[in-house]
């Protein structure tokens, strides 16, 4: 750890870091949960949780590994789960909000869709791995269990997405 | 790279251009800078504290205190012995006791009363009375003017109108100790005890004064509730609940756990509890140094039992603790414990519920802990041990040059024996394992061709899991496995006795209620083939069901009888439910295993459940 030139996240930089980070924590958040308002929602809690447990941030970095972690912890957490499903069933009754992601087709949609079947810790896995390029011990580390455990995760996954993939491939 | 992951790189950079977030929501900077602010107070005072569960961190100042431990009183039977910062008191132990940080109400340093203390409470100045039977106890620092004698003093009645709170007995006194001065306020009521007052004049006379003050780390908050203390390796460690007073002032108040240790210990800091219950151990903050360290936190009141346990695999005792109703926040309680031995940054607070569920997500992974080794004359070298997994801690046999595999996870025993499982197949003998108490002295397999086979107990080393023994049978190929295995106690009296085999689940009480049990099995049977198809119940539909179902079985959309209803509570956990014409309700819950080494846990109840926690009660 470097000790020479340490940050301050408090104060006036709060704002300054949630405009550095939202963006890419946004991406990733979309990616673990398939729905941009349960991203939303989790973006900004793991914010929160990260800032206010936070005085002082000696690697500026660090503020997005925390972040990351913090966001996938709470994705395969109950407090998904609980909080963020309750707020996904309020937003139901409303107007459904608009993917504006690129237009998928055929074959990027199955493949989509078989994510979002995933259970949360294998698609978290493949997100880390594939979209962060997350070693596997690094993985492992984001999710809380051992390099072993991830590696199960991510075959696991991979072993399902090509099941379902062939299964629907005419 | 193969395809498919290249695909789902393609895939994520796709997907990955969502707009940005909407720009910072209302409000988001203000809860941020308020958790910030509690955390500062806490970082201000703290010393190591690694604060909220397993992946925060936070380093705090260190006092520059040398370490000191207090001088605690002998504390009689029914009494527990407390260091505050400027005196020690023993006190009985249902009684309600308060720190108080002398700056901020006026000298005061501590409170005691026989009854409940709510936020501010006691100050006679803003027109408090003591409600009836009461009394309580007032010590200050400073004193009367003029000369006051050298401590002990006795607390003598006062005279002169004065009822403060409303009090028909006024005692005081007045001292020195250590170089300082000090008063005392005892108020009573004419409708109190005489044991009461006995009590609190006992309270009184234990006061024990450092040398040197502060003799504890600082207490945060001006109003300290006392809820427990503790031996640690560097002292006692003192927990305690208060209200943040600044908070109260605004829309919200704010309620915090913290600890005290002696001063030096860096043993300070003090944890915020939400406004909802935790589900888990989120709400957990750890201060951890060379020696241990100290976990507490606040979790949910439906927590019954608790443990500490390290990334090393070690395990030691937590406390659940009621917060005080005068406190105002319902559905919580607190939790602490002390880890002795230095450990890396993370300890997992496990927690059960009264089933022995446990309530955390996600354990703590660990090394295979080995119970037993040994050599079997036909299957080789085999090993019986506990394996340390995200779902909890399984019961694992093996041979060493063949196979094995284990389940998960171990719960407390209740009673003396009980069958764990058994595993056949290959060229391996077959192994039965069982669960035991210290009661159990012998373990045997009788087969129903006659065989009897004596089997080994193992004492399981990890203490917290409350299995005391492990009861193993290796048996022979050509043996099989069919019969019971029986346990028996030191004196060869039979302690239980439970059937090893293939066997069909047991039939209903009437034949009504077992067409209901023989749909949900099969009902059962089809989800568990769904989730080993799909890994997920998301996506369950129930004509996927009907497909997979083996059985008679009828599903449908709304409660009839006999036929079947299917919730899915989320992508791993189900409720099935149904009712027997004659009206008796029943239900599955189906867990869906988490991990290649798990399997699915079911759970019966007699309820029309419409989510996984909501069947329960058996069958």
């Amino acid at each position: 750890m470097d000790d020479a030139s340490p940050i301050r996240a408090p104060g006036g930089q709060l704002a300054e870091l949630y405009e550095r980070h939202a963006p890419a924590a946004a991406r990733l958040a979309y990616l673990l949960t398939g729905d941009r308002g349960l991203a939303e929602d989790l973006v900004q809690e793991a914010f929160v949780r990260v800032v206010g447990r936070f005085r002082h941030l000696r690697v500026p970095d660090a503020f997005w590994v925390y972040l990351r972690r913090t966001i996938v912890n709470l994705h395969t957490s109950q407090l998904r789960h609980r909080r963020l499903e309750r707020a996904y069933l309020d937003r139901e009754g409303r107007d459904p909000v608009p993917d504006v992601g690129m237009p998928d087709v055929g074959a990027r949609e199955e493949l989509w869709r078989a994510i979002l079947g995933l259970p949360p810790r294998q698609r978290a896995a493949v997100v880390l791995r594939f979209y962060e390029d997350l070693s596997e011990r690094e993985t492992a580390e984001v999710l809380g269990c051992s390099t072993a455990a991830a590696k199960s995760l991510i075959a696991r996954a991979m072993q399902s997405l090509r099941a379902r993939i062939e299964s629907e491939s005419p | 790279m193969n395809d498919l992951e290249q695909d789902l790189r393609e895939l994520f950079q796709i997907k990955s251009r969502v707009p940005p977030p909407t720009p910072r929501p209302p409000g988001l900077l203000r809860r941020a800078r308020r958790r910030q602010v509690g955390t500062a107070f806490v970082a201000v005072l703290g010393g190591l504290a690694i604060l909220g569960g397993a992946f925060f961190g936070a380093r705090a100042l260190v006092t520059s205190h040398p370490e000191v431990r207090p001088a605690l009183p002998t504390a009689p039977e029914g009494f527990q012995s407390v260091p505050l910062p400027n005196v020690s008191i023993a006190y009985p132990e249902d009684w309600s006791l308060v720190a108080d940080d002398p700056e901020r109400t006026e000298d005061r340093i501590l409170q005691l009363a026989n009854l409940e203390f709510g936020v501010g409470w006691g100050n006679c100045e803003a027109g408090y009375t003591l409600p009836r039977g009461g009394v309580m106890l007032e010590v200050q620092l400073g004193g009367i003017q003029g000369s006051v004698p050298e401590w002990p003093v006795p607390l003598d009645v006062l005279p002169g109108p004065t009822r403060p709170c409303g009090a028909d007995l006024v005692l005081g006194a007045s001292w020195t100790a250590s170089g300082r001065a000090f008063s005392a306020t005892g108020l009573v009521t004419r409708d109190a005890s005489r044991e009461d007052v006995d009590l609190m004049t006992r309270a009184f006379e234990s006061l024990t004064f450092p040398e040197v003050a502060p003799q504890t780390e600082e207490f945060i908050g001006h109003w300290s509730r006392i809820l427990d203390v503790a031996d640690s390796p560097v002292g006692p460690v003192v927990l305690y609940v208060y209200a943040d007073l600044d908070d109260v002032r605004r829309e919200e108040p704010s309620h915090w756990i913290g600890i005290a240790g002696p001063v030096g210990s860096r043993l300070a800091g003090a944890s915020q509890i939400g406004r909802d219950p935790p589900s888990g151990d989120e709400s957990i903050t750890m201060n951890l140094d060379t020696w241990g360290g100290v976990v507490w936190g606040d979790v949910s009141s439906e927590a019954n039992r608790a443990q500490l346990r390290t990334v090393e695999g070690f395990t030691f005792p937590a406390k659940l603790i009621s917060l005080p109703r005068s406190i105002g926040v319902e559905n919580h309680q607190a939790v602490w414990g002390i880890v002795e031995g230095e450990t890396g940054d993370r300890v997992t607070t496990l927690l059960y519920d009264g089933q022995g569920n446990v309530l955390n997500d996600l354990f703590p992974v660990g090394a295979r802990i080995s119970i037993a080794t040994g050599e079997d004359p036909a299957g080789g070298p085999w090993e019986l041990y506990l394996d340390v997994t995200n779902d909890g801690t399984g019961l694992g046999f093996a041979f060493t040059d063949g196979g094995g595999g284990g389940g998960c996870c171990l719960r407390p025993l209740k009673e003396d024996f009980r069958l764990d499982g058994w595993g056949s197949g290959g060229d391996e003998p077959s192994n039965i394992t069982a669960l035991a108490s210290d009661v159990i002295a012998r373990i045997v397999f009788e087969g129903v061709d006659g065989t009897a086979i004596e089997g080994g107990l193992h004492p399981v080393p990890d203490e917290s899991i409350g299995v005391p023994q492990v009861g193993l049978v290796i048996v022979p190929k050509d043996v099989p496995l069919e019969g019971d295995l029986v346990a028996y106690d030191a004196d060869g009296n039979e302690v239980g006795r439970e059937f090893v085999g293939e066997t069909s689940e047991p039939a209903g009480p009437t034949p009504e209620i077992d067409a209901v049990w023989q749909a949900l099995r099969a009902a059962r049977d089809a989800s568990a083939r769904y989730f080993e198809r799909e890994s997920t119940f998301t996506t369950l539909s129930l004509d996927a069901l009907v497909d997979l179902a083996k059985g008679p079985v009828t599903f449908s959309t709304r409660p009839e009888p006999e036929a079947v209803s299917v919730f899915v509570t989320d992508d791993r956990h189900l409720a099935m439910s149904s009712s027997a014409i004659t009206g008796e309700e029943f239900c599955i819950a189906v867990e869906a295993p988490d991990s290649p080494n798990s399997s699915f846990n079911y759970r019966y109840g007699s309820v029309f459940a419409q989510s996984y926690d909501d069947c329960s009660g058996g069958w």
